[in-house]
């Protein structure tokens, strides 16, 4: 065996990596044994390899294979090879996978005069977040070197351990800005405000310190720093004003009042507190405009009304400056006023929208007036904020909008007719349905559905026949709306409608209608022409939860089409049974990756099938291998946990281990 | 104010991370993590339109759908910047206009025919700015076929480029002189003038699409200015890669002042001009060889 091991060893040293990988493949399988130390010596070796590949074999074997107490002095060793960065990142890989195991050891090595070491030693204490390192970690404050020290500070915060806040203060107010600005840091993210009249000094007394104190009282969320904060949000140096702005807001977020954050503000600036948060928000990167946009809001001042409108134009910030005026209309809806005296569509298109939201009588008259806009958007939006006013006499005004030539102001005007239902008459809407003119009786089709007009169904199902493809649409949707027995009639007859999309949203409506005997129709439809119908329709049978739908479903997985084919898997997930999981256990292998990650998914609804998972633990697409880890959440079976917790240490996918990381901790 | 929420469908890391991959496989644009919540945010609506409930359905719908080219062209419309205006780095047009165009017009005097590429064009304002520059030297090219095609992967932006009209945030690197020579005020917009529409083609082209590329043609500039840097570093070589079999030999490539082909490639040689750096393809060696030099290096020596 000695002999094999030699020839290991010779091959180890080839110049082409392929050959170097497959000797230490070879290592695979010694297992505890008497030539453990040589095989241990070869990994470390291999370790050591210019080619990332063969280290990785080497990991591996490591792991898999071999008790931690048997290489970790050797892998800790390696921290040493300061010419070989790979070996290093090898060692340090190695370490932070083991977590907790490591910790003992790394204590006993961190007794070097080898700064690098220590600090390699701190850095993955940091990552492997043991409390049982807290002492070390303490220890290394006091190191000798730099940026030992700073490591550990940076990693104390990182464990997030209260009982090291008071040494954490002390470095703070300490001479050594190394270290004083990751204590900053750590303070902050360990959250406990005992650290905050500390933070508040050295923001008086240290501007160098400045912006890690502002973030790290903008973590703590504690309204004491308000005043001592805000005032920076002036400050000459962007990056400090731009972190008062973000930890202002993040202090608001935090659950302080309003009142309190915009007192803090105008104590601070007086009359010029919306000129300094508008000044802030346009020096600003992303985060600190949106900070601002959120703090122009709580000023509750008008002249905050035309930037913040300025910076709605991004879309980026679009969102926060509709916060920001629904706000100041709910405090004050005249607020908003001056907004609506312009032309300019857009502006009119906010302001409406914000208006709309906050549904004060007092837009009512405006709203009503902006119906008449010649921007279709103003329109639209204004009559949904009527609705919300409530106003029923504005209902002859909204059936206008039922012929509008443009289909958002029709749509917008159905939907806020439907809310102010009491208005409405169901034999007006039946009259409409007469009409020549196919907008009003598509539009009045989708009424009838949308205020739930039950006595309407006949007349909408009567629409089913209209020559206009519009009209028989409508039809379909305000008969899903309805879902009464005589509704999914109808519906019945659209699925053989000559318009794909009406037989889509037939199929979709007639799987929430719980009733048993569309299953067969929905199984015809399953061949349908168009991927999409036949998609909807295993959809709608999934939903059904009728065992009938099986075989058809099944049929469907030899499809060349992926859409349809996972679709099919996703219903038979749904529905069970022996032959729906037999048929899942056939498509596991298939070549396409989409349809093999969604029947791992589908089996996870079936009982004791996290074996068959985890055959799919190690396969090469990570994305399946996310699959698998998510299929076999909630289970409690110990040997799939253990498993999974003894690949984790193997995998290197970011978005794998997240995943694994959140099944171990669950 | 902490009672409102925008509301949009979540979008899975695993699922983002597939979207992202397929974007990319596509036409080259890369999301980086941080950009989950920016798809998430713009391609929500995406999933209404299509009558999709998760963004893992609409995964599968770009994935397998007939329809997945026209939908990733949409994707592509609602996530990429188009910014871009009239005399970009100006800089790069006078080396254009005084260096490159005085050396091609003695390179292409037999042919009297001149190709440049606008490629990733957006709303068209630098292909018609080359085609300005090349109306300005029309006395030194006149009789000659001046071609000038702008491409982009986005239809919409495409539309604004063939319409031809631009509002003020167009011109802030425009001198009077040009606004006044090539446009036309319509109200608070301007039109650019026929005679420089007339100079300039636009298509819709996929840059990793190399089927549909090889209908360019060949050309004797391509400019790709500021459309690489959002491409995955395979795709930039695919890119390049592409521009290189495009060009005639002694060909330019004006890249954005930001960009370079450092580990992108190595096909292409710097070329310090007068007024700015660029990438030219190398021009074949002209080689004459009697019929005895030629027998001498195929059978080597003496040996006939």
């Amino acid at each position: 065996m000695i002999n094999y091991l030699s020839e290991v060893e010779k091959r180890l040293g080839a110049l082409d990596v392929d050959i170097r990988r497959d000797a230490v493949v070879k290592l695979r399988g010694y297992r505890a044994g008497q030539d453990t130390p040589d095989v241990i010596r070869l990994l470390v070796t291999a370790m050591q390899d210019q080619s990332w590949r063969v280290r990785k074999a080497a990991v591996e074997i490591l792991f898999e294979e071999h008790p931690v107490d048997v290489y970790i002095e050797s892998v800790i060793k390696l921290l040493y090879l300061e010419d070989n960065a790979g070996a290093r990142n090898s060692a340090i890989e190695v370490l932070i996978k083991l977590g907790k195991k490591a910790t003992h050891f790394l204590i006993i090595a961190f007794n070097t005069p080898n700064n690098d070491v220590r600090k390699f030693i701190i850095d993955v204490i940091g990552e492997i977040c043991d409390k049982e390192a807290l002492p070390l970690l303490i220890r290394a404050l006091k190191d000798e070197d730099e940026n030992v020290k700073a490591s550990a500070v940076e990693h104390l915060g990182a464990l997030k351990e209260p009982t090291v806040v008071d040494v954490l203060i002390e470095i703070l107010k300490g001479d050594d800005l190394w270290t004083a600005y990751p204590a900053a840091d750590a303070l902050g993210r360990i959250g406990n405000k005992r650290a905050v009249p500390a933070l508040i000094e050295t923001l008086k007394a240290n501007k160098t310190l400045r912006e890690p104190s502002i973030r790290a009282l903008g973590r703590l969320g504690d309204p004491s720093a308000l005043p001592h904060m805000v005032p920076f949000i002036e400050d000459k140096t962007k990056a400090v004003k731009h972190e008062a702005l973000k930890s202002t807001e993040a202090i608001y977020s935090s659950g302080v009042s309003e009142a309190e954050i915009s007192s803090a503000i105008k104590g601070a600036f007086g009359e010029r507190a919306v000129d300094v948060l508008v000044e802030g928000a346009w020096s600003g990167r992303a985060e600190a405009r949106a900070a601002a946009i959120v703090l122009l809001g709580l000023m509750n001042d008008e002249r905050a009304l035309w930037p913040l409108i300025d910076m709605s134009r991004d879309d980026d910030y679009a969102w926060n400056v509709m916060r920001a005026l629904i706000y100041m209309g709910r405090n004050k809806p005249s607020a908003l006023l001056p907004l609506f005296n312009t032309d300019d569509p857009f502006v009119l298109r906010f302001v409406c929208e914000a208006a709309s939201d906050v549904a004060s009588p007092e837009y009512r008259d405006l709203l009503v007036r902006l119906l008449s806009h010649e921007d279709g958007h103003v329109r639209a939006i204004a009559a949904t904020g009527i609705a919300n006013i409530g106003d029923i006499n504005i209902v002859p005004r909204l059936k206008e909008l039922l012929s509008d030539p443009y289909a958002d102001v029709q749509d917008a005007a159905v939907k806020a007719l439907a809310k102010l239902k009491d208005g409405v008459s169901l034999d007006e809407l039946t009259e409409n349905m007469k009409s020549s003119d196919p907008v009003l009786k598509r539009n009045s089709v989708l009424l009838i559905g949308e205020a739930g007009f039950i006595d309407g169904v006949p007349g909408v199902g009567f629409a089913l026949k209209d020559f206009d493809v519009y009209v028989r649409r409508a039809a379909v949707q305000a008969l899903s709306k309805m879902k009464t027995k005589e509704a999914c009639k109808y519906l019945r007859i659209a699925l053989t409608d000559e318009d794909p999309s009406i037989r889509m949203a037939a199929a979709s409506s007639l799987g929430y209608s719980n009733r048993p005997e569309y299953v067969e129709p929905l199984c015809l439809m399953l061949s349908d022409n168009d991927d999409i119908v036949s998609v909807a329709a295993a959809r709608a049978l999934g939903a059904l939860e009728n065992r009938k739908a099986v075989p058809s479903l099944i049929e469907m997985l030899a499809s060349k089409n992926g859409f349809v084919v996972t679709a099919a898997i996703d219903a038979l997930g749904r529905l069970g049974g022996d032959d729906a999981k037999t048929a899942l256990i056939g498509v596991l292998y298939s070549n396409d990756k989409e349809v093999k990650r969604t029947a791992i998914r589908a089996l996870a609804m079936f009982k004791d099938t996290e074996d068959i998972a985890l055959k799919f633990l190690k396969d090469d697409d990570w994305a399946t291998r996310v699959a698998v880890v998510e299929s076999l959440t909630g289970t409690k079976k110990e040997h799939v946990r253990r498993e999974v917790e003894r690949v984790f240490d193997l995998e290197d996918d970011p978005v794998v281990r997240r995943a694994m990381e959140s099944f171990i901790n669950a | 104010m902490r009672d409102l929420k925008e509301e949009y469908v979540h979008l899975p890391e695993d699922v983002f991370r597939l979207m992202r991959d397929l974007i990319c496989e596509f036409c080259g644009l890369f999301f980086d993590d941080d950009s989950r919540y920016l798809l998430e945010k713009r391609l929500s609506r995406r999933l209404k339109i299509r009558g999709l409930i998760t963004f893992r359905d609409y995964y599968r719908y770009l994935l397998y759908d007939r329809n997945k080219d026209e939908e990733l062209a949409e994707i592509i419309d609602i996530l990429t910047v188009n910014e871009t205006y009239f005399f970009r780095e100006e800089k790069q047009f006078k080396a254009f206009s005084d260096e490159i165009c005085e050396e091609l017009k003695a390179a292409r005097s037999e042919s009297r025919r001149i190709k440049v590429w606008s490629a990733g064009c957006a709303s068209g304002e630098e292909a018609y700015t080359i085609a300005m520059m090349m109306l300005e030297k029309s006395a030194s090219f006149a009789g000659w076929d001046i071609e000038i095609l702008g491409s982009d992967i986005n239809q919409r932006v495409l539309q604004t480029a063939r319409r031809g009209v631009y509002r003020k945030n167009s011109f802030r690197g425009i001198d009077d002189y040009f606004l006044n020579k090539y446009f036309v005020k319509e109200g608070e917009s301007y039109r650019v003038k026929d005679d420089v529409k007339r100079l300039v083609n636009f298509s819709c082209l996929n840059l990793l699409d190399p089927n549909k590329v090889r209908f360019v043609g060949q050309m004797d500039v391509i400019f790709c200015r500021n459309v690489l840097i959002y491409f995955h570093p395979q795709a930039k070589k695919k890119a390049i890669d592409t521009f290189y079999q495009r060009l005639n030999d002694g060909g330019y490539l004006m890249l954005g002042h930001a960009e370079s082909l450092m580990n992108i490639s190595t096909a292409f040689a710097l070329k310090h001009l007068k007024n700015d750096m660029v990438y030219q393809r190398p021009k074949k060696p002209v080689v004459s060889m009697s019929n005895d030099s030629l027998l001498k290096m195929v059978w080597g020596g003496g040996n006939k």
